[in-house]
């Protein structure tokens, strides 16, 4: 009789143990950011690929996402730290590309983006995010 | 009777499990209780220390009639001065250093890196507690191999002054039409500690046209910023040569200890957000959701990390005359 109860009071404690447990890690997990969509695509000026170029998705309202192309002038949109996606709707879209490095103290740097001012200073472009896997490449135009 | 039964003398195996089991989930109750609010304090901690800044900032203008300017371009090769915070050290109970520093006359290359640095002594054993955030995981001082002052140890700060917003404030995606340089990213100078140069003169408090409880003036970046491959890297305005005591090399090249709003909170990687002597390095910090700003009112406010970006380029643009929203 005796050993039944403790034993009875020890599968109490073993499950109170892990129904706390399981709340405490709940409450420590990381937060989410809601309903994000994942957008990746690429990036060609005229027809050829471009790598080092950086992708802006601003939202009316909200946290921009970015993204950098990679060598075959792909990006995948970064909504804050590793999280990827942006929030859905309508965002302005800037693309221009990122000037190399230069050494700090040197000549102030002049650099003369390929991509022309109307897709970066005075943008116009526009897209559409929607929730879930997104796909938008953008075929630029020197001229 | 019962009283003489010796089975119940000592605690079986199990009632003894029971027990620390009971201790232990009371201890995992308690323990991240007891780190948030020591998170907590902390944060208290670094929103005193940026409202003991904002206040220095306005008896600053007190005395000057302007706000302190960041780089500016002395006569001759001298031109690369002290920071904004060397500016403030009288206000905020640092006299005794700052009569030091004056005392050299603020001779020589404040980054070090050229040549010598009259206040170099000095600078290497001046720490001031107030400049930096208590939650902030980064090295606190760092050494420096200098020109002509040996290998000296300097404070890098957990805050940075505003300089401007490279979006027209208010808006996310419209570019300001300046004054700017374009110099390791943008460097706009539409906020509240902008330098001297050509292009720009000293502004007072009458200068914050949006009025001086909308414009942030002071802001952290007290964290590492994480690329998208999850690594950590440490950068922040005052982590360049001369740290927290350099305004950079000159208006118009690099210039440290103060940033251009251009990405969101703890966004890293693009143009002029990525060294130490970038432009545009963003807002960070290790307060959980976000960070902590001053406004040039002198009053310390909270912005979470997914605020309405809109609102982070008006706060930072002096004159936008956009209506800022909720935040």
């Amino acid at each position: 009789m005796m050993k039944t109860q403790s034993r009875n009071l020890a599968s109490w404690a073993l499950r109170i143990t892990s129904v706390l447990g399981v709340l405490c890690l709940g409450g420590c997990s990381q937060e989410t950011y809601g309903d994000l969509g994942h957008v990746t695509g690429t990036v060609t000026l005229d027809g050829k690929p471009s790598p080092n170029v950086q992708v802006t998705f601003a939202p009316q309202d909200g946290r921009p996402s970015m993204g950098v192309t990679d060598e075959s002038g792909r990006y995948e949109l970064i909504y804050i730290r590793a999280t990827k996606g942006a929030v859905p709707g309508e965002h302005s879209v800037s693309i221009a590309s990122i000037p190399p490095e230069q050494d700090p103290g040197a000549k102030v740097p002049v650099f003369k983006d390929p991509i022309p001012p109307r897709y970066n200073l005075r943008s116009e472009l526009k897209e559409v995010v929607v929730k879930g896997p997104n796909t938008i490449d953008f075929q630029l135009k020197s001229k | 009777m019962r009283l003489q039964s010796s089975a119940r003398a000592a605690f079986t195996l199990v009632e003894l499990l029971v027990v620390i089991a009971i201790i232990g989930v009371l201890i995992a109750l308690l323990l991240p209780a007891v780190q948030q609010a020591r998170e907590a304090a902390r944060r208290m901690q670094c929103s005193n220390n940026l409202k003991q800044l904002g206040l220095a900032l306005q008896n600053y203008h007190d005395t000057y009639g302007k706000l302190p300017y960041n780089a500016a371009t002395y006569p001759g090769n001298n031109q690369h001065g002290p920071s904004w915070f060397v500016r403030i050290l009288p206000f905020i109970e640092q006299n005794n250093a700052y009569q030091q520093i004056a005392a050299t006359n603020f001779a020589g290359d404040w980054k070090m890196q050229d040549a010598a640095c009259a206040a170099a002594p000095v600078l290497a054993k001046l720490r001031v507690e107030g400049f930096w955030c208590p939650s902030s995981p980064l090295p606190k001082v760092e050494s420096q191999s200098t020109n002509a002052n040996g290998t000296i140890e300097m404070q890098i700060p957990s805050y940075v002054g505003i300089e401007g917003s490279y979006y027209q404030g208010g808006t996310t995606s419209t570019v300001a039409p300046g004054p700017y340089n374009d110099a390791y990213g943008r460097e706009v100078y539409n906020g509240m500690i902008v330098p001297l140069a050509g292009n720009v003169s000293a502004i007072g408090l009458e200068s914050a046209t949006d009025g001086t409880s909308n414009t942030m003036i002071i802001s952290e970046q007290s964290d590492y910023f994480f690329t998208s491959s999850g690594s950590k890297v440490a950068i922040r305005s005052g982590g360049h040569a001369g740290k927290g005591w350099s305004s950079g090399y000159a208006p118009g090249n690099w210039e440290a200890n103060v940033t251009t709003i251009r990405y969101p909170i703890a966004a890293y990687g693009g143009s002029g957000a990525v060294n130490n002597y970038d432009s545009n390095l963003s807002l960070i910090s290790a307060h959980p959701g976000g960070v902590q700003i001053a406004l040039t009112d002198g009053s310390v406010h909270f912005l979470t990390e997914t605020v309405n970006f809109a609102i982070l380029t008006g706060l930072a643009d002096r004159r936008d005359g956009n209506v800022l929203g909720e935040y």
